[in-house]
């Protein structure tokens, strides 16, 4: 057996720690056996480490301070509805009552992005606007989806 | 909830509210009731239909800060928000993104732990509340054991169940955020908002074992305990806690912060341990290295609720049993190198 015929996939949940602990002791067996074993190992932790150091999109400290700049308190800016509540307050025939449209939300969210990636493997930015959808997400599960899942529609979207 | 003849329904609502005193001073319902009905609205979307606007307030520095989203409802699909930041909820997936560019963002996890109830760590007291969107509804007051003082209210309709507005308050009841709805219809005769056919998968998976096969804490902060850990496409670990009523996670990756590449927070030394927050419209986030670890906390919980369960992970610094047992969990043999 040569190295790309060898289960990239086994190996990769093994890298990871996935494995119960059957199947992680069968993985470790091959591994002491098999010099092919250990260099698709190898192969597979290099390719990992190699999407991990992928240099990512986000917003350089410049830019996140413009958009705080662009974020308004207590002055809601009306004419920014999003259309979606636009059209749902149309539907009911009320009058807009003062709430605040969707640039400071926008805002708000595209500042929470500029937590992102990292540069090299030792220096890390956490991408806080995805880790605070992702805690939402979950959190919808055991907990009224509605009101967990409004913040994600504003942090969402904006971090890598 | 199918709300036909809603504003006719509203208007006799209201009447009979104004009839027999609703609104004012009640007594309290025992504790328990409060449970039922926090337990109930977490599952009163899976048979509501409507649609509405749903307000979203919160604290940023002192300054209150106000934004709107959309949010329909029908049958157990749940559809927020608009444009290109449309989140899909259905059973246990969640969907961000937009029509034609969805990305799966949380899929089932049978192993997933039961959250403990809300009453373990909250002391809860239920009364007839204010309108909210124009329904009457019932208040469910969480309040923290310790101090007496409430820390969540929690506006529940009184027909259907349904949780119309959540707050969150500081400890001298101070509102901190705050997400409800101002106004609700009937959805029509539209139908649920389909599941996408194609989304990119970046749900995280669930971990079966701990990678440095080193325990991850079981408990931290006031009794927020490990429900599940998760391993996210990009790499890192999510650490999933709750206290029955609030939740928090904590996301670990190897290295160290590159504090210049943050954007400005509020910084503060927790027990020597430099840390940043930023407050977010639902959450609060706080990121700070130990041991060769970024951890990024983030909560839906009071600030310094979630700043308690930071301070218990920092511990002590260097040395600290649960920082010592995460930053093991993170680059043991098996984890990350």
């Amino acid at each position: 057996m040569t190295p790309a015929d060898l289960p990239d996939d086994l190996l990769s949940a093994y890298v990871d720690g996935e494995l119960d602990a059957d199947t992680r002791a069968a993985v470790e067996d091959q591994l002491s056996a098999s010099a092919a074993w250990r260099e698709a190992l190898a192969e597979v932790t290099a390719a990992r480490d190699a999407v991990r150091a992928l240099p990512p999109l986000d917003l350089s400290p410049e830019a996140w301070d413009r958009l705080l700049g662009r974020v308004g308190a207590d002055e809601p800016a009306r004419s920014g509805a999003p259309g979606r509540v636009a059209a749902f307050r149309r539907s009911i025939r009320r009058q807009p009552g003062p709430w605040i449209g969707a640039v400071a939300g926008a805002a708000a969210v595209a500042a929470l992005v500029a937590a992102l990636v990292v540069p090299n493997q030792q220096r890390v930015t956490p991408k806080v606007a995805t880790f605070s959808t992702q805690q939402q997400a979950r959190a919808s599960v055991v907990g009224d989806p509605v009101s967990a899942l409004a913040g994600a529609t504003l942090t969402q979207g904006m971090g890598r | 909830m199918r709300t036909t003849g809603w504003p006719l329904g509203v208007a006799a609502l209201a009447v009979a509210a104004a009839a027999v005193g609703l609104g004012r001073a009640a007594p309290a319902q025992p504790s328990n009731d409060a449970e039922d009905l926090l337990t109930s609205a977490r599952t009163a979307s899976e048979h509501a239909s409507f649609a509405g606007a749903l307000a979203v307030t919160w604290r940023d520095h002192g300054r209150l800060r106000h934004t709107e989203t959309y949010a329909q409802v029908e049958d157990g699909v749940i559809d927020l928000g608009a444009g290109q930041s449309r989140v899909l909820s259905r059973d246990g997936q969640r969907w961000v993104g937009e029509p034609g560019g969805w990305s799966l963002v949380l899929g089932p996890d049978v192993r997933a732990k039961i959250p403990p109830p809300p009453h373990a760590h909250w002391d809860l007291r239920a009364a007839p509340g204010p309108a909210v969107a124009g329904q009457p509804t019932m208040e469910v007051d969480a309040a923290d054991p310790a101090t007496g003082a409430t820390r969540a209210r929690f506006y529940l309709d009184r027909t259907t169940g349904t949780l119309l507005r959540r707050d969150v308050l500081a400890a001298n009841g101070e509102l901190l955020r705050e997400v409800g709805f101002e106004a609700i219809a009937p959805v029509g005769s539209a139908l649920p908002t389909p599941p996408p056919r194609h989304a990119a998968h970046d749900e995280p998976r669930p971990l079966t074992a701990v990678p440095s096969g080193d325990p991850a804490p079981e408990t931290i902060g006031r009794g927020y305990q490990l429900l599940g850990t998760y391993r996210q496409p990009d790499g890192s670990v999510q650490l999933y806690y709750s206290d029955g009523l609030f939740t928090l996670s904590l996301f670990e990756q190897p290295g160290t912060v590159d504090w210049d590449a943050l954007p400005a927070g509020d910084e503060q030394r927790v027990r020597g341990v430099e840390t940043r927050a930023y407050p977010t419209p639902t959450t609060s986030a706080v990121v700070w290295g130990l041991h060769g670890v970024v951890i990024t906390c983030v909560s839906d919980a009071p600030p310094d609720q979630a700043r308690l369960a930071v301070q218990d992970v920092v511990g002590g610094g260097a040395g600290s049993s649960v920082g010592d047992d995460i930053a093991r969990f993170v680059l043991g043999p098996f984890g990350w190198d």
